[in-house]
């Protein structure tokens, strides 16, 4: 069988990912001695046979965390089968689509007159990366964000980053519920100490965090990991009575710690986090 | 090595599987203990290997597994249950990419290969295989997420197109176009790339 160097590609793919026979391996073999055009092809395959090689994993800790947030979100029987309408996803396209028109039609002459946009975006994908906006509630308190809804105190001062979807608290508190049904989790950032979640509901203020569903992570300044916070779980800073000012001095890392309730990694009969203890 | 996957197509045949679906729909803890710790090595694998070192890994495997929790209600067993799971976890890499999070982690380690030149790189530098896999995905950052996953699915886990059709929900046609569009982007910039140029040269020496 003559070989062609157009076959050189396929060949080297299926030999990369074990597709190949021994009868093709030996062609390709013999053709790429002979072939320096088909050898350089095979050296840009390099790279991807070592990407093969590299096999992710996630640490002991990492796998833990993972099982406990999903122990806690099947505990949680909404967040298991969210309720669908037997009309499906098109019945309810079907009526967004009625209301946007006529709400388009409302207010499509207001919209043309207020000609100058309150916010503009930045182009430089790095200014837009670190862009910030205020978060301002509506007349509930509340700031609707994809995938999470956030109840600001009064008096609270926090700003949006949509890029690193992070809500940076300067002052005062946030009540924030993250959708189960999202796939984007959610930081709150303090000066002090920052919080990932993913699905649950929680507070945070500049001296700690209370979790009411979900599983919440509290990380130092320096990402390093300093508790999970589980349902009915507080975590606060020693020596914080309470919500502070973001000029408050900044706390060091190692006078922090939980309060009295261990973590669920200490509590091996929390890592159900049946729907009891949900605060 | 990683071993070859099986079939996307293989129907529900194990009682066991079916019962561990039902416990799990029921939010039995044992049986989602026994469901997570059968499958996270893999899904920790085929989503590592799709969006490359992040430290959104063991966020991205969370997302996976809290869907999976949505998701066994609409289970039907026409899949294996590790087809299905893995499919999921395709669809949480590729939102993830969709959403155009570039890494920062490595590209202070590796010059962009625009404004590189091989001795920048640093000849003495030794890449290993997570920093290659690094430096690929940097690359393949380039493509669309559609091209990256069918590439890397049947590039770097094996699968067949069919598999990789199946696990994408995209046509074969489409599945088979999107893994050669992307295999020539791949080794074009593989071409071009000092730092992989570098280490295939040094590889050629060694031969």
């Amino acid at each position: 069988m003559a070989f062609k160097c157009l076959q050189t590609e396929e060949l080297l793919t299926a030999a990369l990912s074990g597709r190949a026979s021994e009868a093709e391996r030996l062609l390709l073999e013999e053709h790429l001695e002979g072939c320096a055009a088909c050898r350089e092809t095979r050296a840009a395959f390099e790279p991807l046979r070592r990407t093969r090689r590299w096999e992710p994993d996630l640490s002991d800790a990492g796998r833990g965390r993972v099982l406990r947030a999903l122990l806690l979100a099947a505990a949680a029987p909404e967040a298991r089968e969210p309720a669908r309408s037997a009309w499906g996803g098109w019945g309810t396209v079907a009526v967004a689509a009625v209301f946007a028109f006529a709400i388009l039609g409302l207010f499509v002459p207001a919209w043309r007159r207020a000609a100058v946009p309150e916010a503009v975006v930045p182009r430089d994908p790095v200014a837009a990366a670190n862009a910030r906006d205020r978060m301002r509630p509506g007349p509930d308190g509340k700031v609707t964000l994809e995938g999470a809804v956030v109840e600001l105190a009064p008096d609270t001062e926090a700003l949006w980053r949509a890029a690193s979807r992070t809500i940076e608290l300067r002052r005062g508190a946030v009540v924030v519920e993250v959708s189960p049904n999202t796939l984007r989790g959610l930081r709150v950032t303090t000066p002090s100490f920052s919080t990932k979640v993913l699905g649950t509901r929680f507070r945070v203020d500049l001296g700690g965090v209370a979790t009411e569903s979900g599983l919440v992570r509290v990380f130092a300044a320096d990402d390093r990991l300093l508790a999970e916070v589980g349902p009915g779980q507080r975590w606060r800073e020693v020596g914080s009575a309470g919500p502070r000012t973001a000029t408050s001095p900044r706390p060091r890392v190692e006078d922090r710690q939980r309060e009295p309730r261990p973590s669920p990694r200490s509590r091996p009969a929390d890592r159900t986090g049946r729907k009891g203890s949900r605060g | 090595m990683s071993s070859r996957p099986e079939s996307p197509e293989r129907g529900l045949h194990e009682p066991e599987e079916a019962a561990l679906v039902q416990a799990c729909r029921a939010g039995d803890a044992q049986a989602l203990e026994r469901f997570y710790r059968a499958h996270v090595d893999r899904v920790t694998r085929v989503i590592g290997r799709l969006v490359g070192p992040t430290p959104d890994l063991e966020d991205l495997v969370q997302a996976t597994f809290i869907e999976t929790l949505h998701s066994f209600a609409r289970f039907r067993g026409e899949a294996s249950l590790s087809t299905w799971v893995i499919r999921i976890g395709v669809h949480v890499a590729r939102h993830h990419l969709r959403r155009g999070v570039r890494r920062q982690a490595g590209l202070g380690l590796v010059p962009a290969a625009d404004d590189a030149t091989p001795a920048e790189a640093g000849a003495d530098a030794r890449l290993d295989d997570h920093r290659v896999a690094q430096r690929v995905h940097v690359l393949l950052d380039r493509l669309s997420p559609a091209k990256r996953i069918a590439f890397l699915l049947y590039v770097i886990e094996g699968y067949s197109v069919e598999e990789v059709a199946a696990l994408t929900g995209a046509g074969r046609a489409a599945t088979k176009s999107r893994i050669w569009f992307a295999r020539r982007e791949v080794l074009e910039l593989a071409r071009r790339d000092p730092l992989l140029r570098e280490l295939a040269a040094e590889d050629e020496e060694k031969k």
